[in-house]
């Protein structure tokens, strides 16, 4: 269930924003499920049908959600995790020693490829 | 209308068109406003005939909600009968023919007023804000076999238009009875499309009440009401698609063959609502709504 505290100092929008990530992260909304439309949530939350509306494009944004014609607005496929820093500084060293023996892009991913 | 006046007394003579009218008034005003009279005798029966079908707990902490919603309901139904039967009934009554169009009408004019009445708010004061994740779709309140019939009712409107123009290419009838088919069937087309948003607008329409049987109680009124659309529009947009076609192919000048075209597609509506009715008969306990319009919903 999605609720929102009208008396919270955090907007209806990012209150909704931040339950439909969760419910995504928890596997209670699996990809491709679909969202009600903005109107049933609007009317079911006692909320304007542009806060909703705020609340499904900031979800797209982030990549949760996609929005599409006769479907309405379904989960997306997790975008996913951001680099860890040690991940992040392993690639910048691999691609710099690539670059130093004279790889290009592809010849550096037949490498990973190979390792993998 | 003449009026003769002998040494005081007056002798009204009503034309047929007028004397028509009057009729329909009469028993339009009469049933009208009994049914307003009686509109709150009505609403504790409806609740009780939903209660008994649907097997649900008192509506507890919603009770007034849920006498508040029906009672909306029952208002939208009144005025939607009255729009649709004083209305088209003047319009037949002046033509002086075609009455069996209300009775396909009145159905339709019932659950599109209760269905706009559905929507009113009820004024829940200081209800929680919660909602369910789950997107309402009309395959949770009525039969896979139900949606599929709306569909095909919903496709009448073409067929029929494409039956009369090409009947058009291949007889010769008046212009006048081919703009009145055409028009006809723009009326059962808009109708049909009418329904097709209001089904959609019925899905959409707020749950005001909070408790796990007040819950209940919105998704099962909300399974009635989209029934009452499905029935009602897929009637309206077959029948009236074939009742059209029978009506121009009894006109001069259109060809044999839009006869049988006629009679098929009659046959066809008839088979149609006549499913419909069976399966709205054998599904009068809202299994299908309560197993998946209900799934979710704490009980």
């Amino acid at each position: 269930m999605l609720s929102v505290a009208p008396e919270s100092v955090t907007p209806a929008y990012e209150q909704i924003v931040t339950q439909v990530i969760g419910a995504i992260r928890e596997g209670a909304l699996a990809a491709g499920a679909r969202l009600p439309t903005v109107r049933q949530l609007a009317g079911d939350l006692g909320l304007a049908t542009n806060t909703v509306a705020r609340a499904y494009r900031e979800l797209e944004a982030r990549g949760f959600v996609v929005t599409n014609g006769r479907k309405g607005t379904v989960v997306s496929a997790p975008p996913a995790e951001p680099l860890t820093d040690e991940i992040d500084a392993a690639a910048t060293l691999f691609v710099k020693s690539a670059q130093r023996s004279g790889l290009d892009l592809a010849a550096a991913l037949g490498v990973i490829r190979s390792a993998w | 209308m003449a009026v003769h006046m002998f040494a005081g007394a007056v002798e009204v003579h009503f034309g047929e068109v007028t004397g028509r009218l009057v009729i329909l008034l009469f028993f339009g005003v009469a049933l009208i406003g009994v049914s307003w009279a009686v509109r709150d005798q009505l609403v504790a029966k409806e609740r009780r005939r939903l209660q008994r079908m649907a097997a649900l707990p008192d509506a507890g902490a919603d009770e007034a909600l849920l006498m508040r919603r029906l009672g909306q309901r029952q208002g939208g139904r009144v005025i939607g009968i009255a729009v649709v039967y004083l209305v088209l009934g003047a319009l037949l009554a002046w033509s002086g023919e075609g009455l069996p169009w209300l009775a396909l009408c009145i159905p339709f004019g019932a659950a599109l007023g209760t269905g706009i009445g559905q929507l009113q708010p009820i004024g829940a004061v200081g209800r929680a804000r919660v909602a369910q994740l789950r997107r309402r779709e009309l395959a949770d309140y009525v039969l896979p076999l139900e949606r599929r019939l709306l569909a095909a009712a919903l496709l009448c409107p073409a067929v029929a238009v494409i039956l009369l123009v090409a009947a058009l290419r291949a007889g010769s009838p008046r212009r006048s009875s081919a703009w009145i088919g055409f028009a006809l069937i723009g009326c059962v087309a808009l109708a049909a499309s009418v329904i097709h948003a209001a089904i959609g607008r019925v899905l959409d329409g707020a749950v005001e009440m909070s408790s796990a049987a007040g819950l209940a109680w919105e998704e099962i009124v909300r399974a009635q009401t989209l029934r009452d659309l499905v029935g009602s529009g897929g009637m309206l947009a077959a029948a009236g698609s074939a009742a059209v076609v029978w009506w121009a192919s009894a006109q001069p000048g259109w060809p044999a063959w839009l006869g049988t075209a006629a009679y098929v597609l009659a046959v066809g509506a008839f088979l149609v609502l006549g499913v419909l009715l069976v399966l709205a008969l054998r599904d009068n306990h809202f299994r299908w709504a309560r197993a998946h319009a209900l799934a979710g919903v704490t009980t």
